[in-house]
C-alpha cells in the first residue's frame, strides 16, 4: 500500500514525516511569538492564527538535537493538527521547520527500523520508513503523544 | 475562593488587566481587594521575596514584584508605582505593577494552556484572546505558588 505523507525537516540532518491530513498550513509569513512564562524551554512560545492559540514546539530542543547556529533565519512555522487520545477533539500545535515540507509516497516496503540513536522518539513516532531520495530513516510522528506527552505521561 | 479555579475564571464577569514588566496578566476582579500608590509602601526585611509591605486597617499585605518570567525581584522597579492588594487568600498578599485596568468577560475569549506547555506549578491557568493580542489568566490563589512564604 502507498499512501501520501509530507516529509519535515527538523534539523539539517534528520527529518520526520506526518500523515498527508495531519499538516493543515504553512504560514507564508513567520508569525508574531508570545513567550508564556512557566512552560518547559522546548514549547515556549505561541501565536494567534484564526482565532486560535496555536503552540509552538522545537523539536530540536525537546529532543535534544544539535542544530546548525543560524538555522533560525529561514526557519518555517507549520501547523498540524491531531486528534487528542482522552477526547479525540482535534487539536492544533506548530512546528518550526527548518524547510518548506516535502510531499511524498511512502509504500509499505520501505518500512525500516527505529535507529539507535532516536530510541528516545520511541514514544513518540508510529513506524519509521527508508526515503527513497535521501536513503535517511523517517520517523513517522505520532502527534497526538508529541503534544500531549510529558516525560512519557499523558498530560491534559 | 472556587474549588475549581478554571470554573472561577470562566464565571467572572471582570478581570483586572494587571500590566508589568512586558506582561498583561489577567486577575478575577473578585479577587482584588484595593489599589494603592507604592509610596505608602514600607520595607518588610523578614520576608523572602517581598519588596515592600502596606498595612491596610489591622490588616499587611506583604507586596511582590515580578519579572516577566514571574520570577521575583527583590525589590521594587522605578515603574512599578501600584500595588494590587489581593483577597481571597491566605496570608493575605499585593502584587507591584505599572499600570491596571479592567476587562469585562465578553472582551475576551478564554483558551486552555496547550497541552504541551502545561507545568503543574505554573501560576499561569489559562490564556486569554483580547482581539489579537494573548493575555495570562491566573488568581491571587494560582499566583501565591511563587511566593516562598506560601
Amino acid at each position: 500500500m502507498t499512501v501520501p505523507a509530507w516529509i519535515i525537516s527538523i534539523t539539517d540532518t534528520l527529518s520526520a514525516a506526518v500523515g498527508e491530513f495531519e499538516l493543515i498550513h504553512v504560514l507564508p509569513d513567520y508569525p508574531e511569538l508570545t513567550t508564556v512564562p512557566k512552560t518547559p524551554p522546548y514549547c515556549r512560545q505561541v501565536f494567534v492564527w484564526q482565532n486560535k492559540i496555536i503552540p509552538v514546539m522545537n523539536l530540536a530542543e525537546r529532543f535534544g538535537l544539535e542544530t546548525n547556529a543560524a538555522g533560525n533565519d529561514h526557519s518555517v512555522m507549520t501547523i498540524f493538527a491531531y486528534r487528542t487520545e482522552k477526547t479525540a477533539l482535534p487539536e492544533y500545535a506548530a512546528l518550526c521547520l527548518n524547510a518548506t515540507p516535502r510531499r511524498s509516497e511512502v509504500n509499505d516496503t520501505q518500512a525500516c527500523s527505529l535507529p539507535a540513536e532516536l530510541s528516545s522518539w520511541t514514544n513518540y513516532v508510529r513506524c519509521c520508513f527508508q526515503d527513497t531520495e535521501s536513503q535517511q530513516a523517517i520517523p513517522i510522528l505520532k502527534l497526538e503523544h508529541l503534544f500531549a506527552y510529558q516525560n512519557g505521561v499523558v498530560v491534559g | 475562593m472556587s474549588a475549581n479555579p478554571l470554573q472561577a475564571i470562566e464565571s467572572s464577569e471582570y478581570f483586572a488587566n494587571v500590566t508589568f514588566a512586558g506582561l498583561q496578566l489577567l486577575i478575577p476582579q473578585n479577587d482584588i481587594y484595593s489599589l494603592e500608590p507604592t509610596v505608602d509602601m514600607t520595607p518588610c526585611p523578614d520576608v523572602i521575596g517581598t519588596a515592600g509591605q502596606l498595612q491596610q486597617g489591622n490588616e499587611m499585605w506583604s507586596l511582590y514584584a515580578l519579572s516577566s518570567d514571574l520570577s521575583l525581584f527583590d525589590s521594587c522597579p522605578d515603574s512599578y508605582r501600584i500595588a494590587v492588594l489581593l483577597k481571597n487568600v491566605k496570608p493575605l498578599y499585593g502584587l507591584l505593577c505599572e499600570q491596571i485596568d479592567s476587562l469585562a468577560r465578553n472582551q475576551i475569549s478564554i483558551h486552555p494552556i496547550p497541552t504541551a506547555m502545561r507545568n503543574p506549578t505554573s501560576p499561569l491557568l489559562a490564556l486569554a484572546l483580547y482581539g489579537e493580542e494573548i493575555r495570562y489568566i491566573s488568581s491571587a490563589s494560582a499566583l501565591s505558588r511563587l511566593f516562598p512564604y506560601y
